[in-house]
């Protein structure tokens, strides 16, 4: 199998006056999933190779807890039951063993 | 879970500012004005909220210093 470097790119057929050609057109990155629910991530820089590159420091930096790591309703949900764990509405060992690694991360988030 | 009422403790769950203690100043319909010593003064929705079982004594016209000192004196 080629690198991923080397491989074709896709093929875009495209008219022109004299004949029908043949360009070779780049592949988009598809957006980053959430770790949690696997559904897309809003607001993450994506793109083509190259063009994410050129994109500033505070376009390609998070702005919220566990940016580019979870999606709007899975942080939601993630900070309201670290808060209520922190504050002795429940137990860690209450919560779905599949989220309590992301919210001892959340806990120090949590001021007390 | 606790009410939510003026001078309650909560935990701001959304946005930049999420894990921040706030207090609640006014309670308005869906929506309540909040401060808090790393927050700035804004109305917020009471769903980004989560109430924990302290609160202060504050009025709404409460200066954002009285709120933060406050605020850093309760445990």
């Amino acid at each position: 199998m080629p690198n991923k470097t080397q491989r074709t790119r896709k093929k875009k057929m495209v008219r022109t006056p004299g004949k029908t050609s043949r360009r070779f057109v780049g592949t988009k990155a598809r957006p980053h999933a959430s770790a949690l629910s696997g559904r897309p991530l809003s607001g993450v820089t994506h793109g083509k190779r190259g063009k994410v590159n050129k994109h500033s420091k505070t376009q390609k930096r998070p702005t919220v807890p566990f940016g580019g790591l979870l999606n709007g309703p899975d942080r939601r949900r993630i900070m309201e039951q670290a808060a209520r764990v922190r504050h002795g509405f429940k137990t860690i060992q209450a919560v779905n063993l599949k989220e309590q690694i992301l919210i001892q991360q959340a806990l120090s988030k949590i001021e007390e | 879970m606790m009410a939510l009422e003026t001078g309650r403790i909560c935990i701001k769950t959304t946005g930049r500012e999420a894990g921040k203690k706030a207090v609640i100043l006014k309670l308005e319909k869906g929506f309540a004005l909040i401060d808090g010593p790393h927050l700035k003064r804004r109305k917020c929705n009471i769903r980004h909220l989560v109430p924990t079982s302290q609160t202060i004594a504050l009025t709404a016209h409460a200066t954002h210093e009285e709120v933060s000192s406050k605020l850093s004196q309760v445990k």
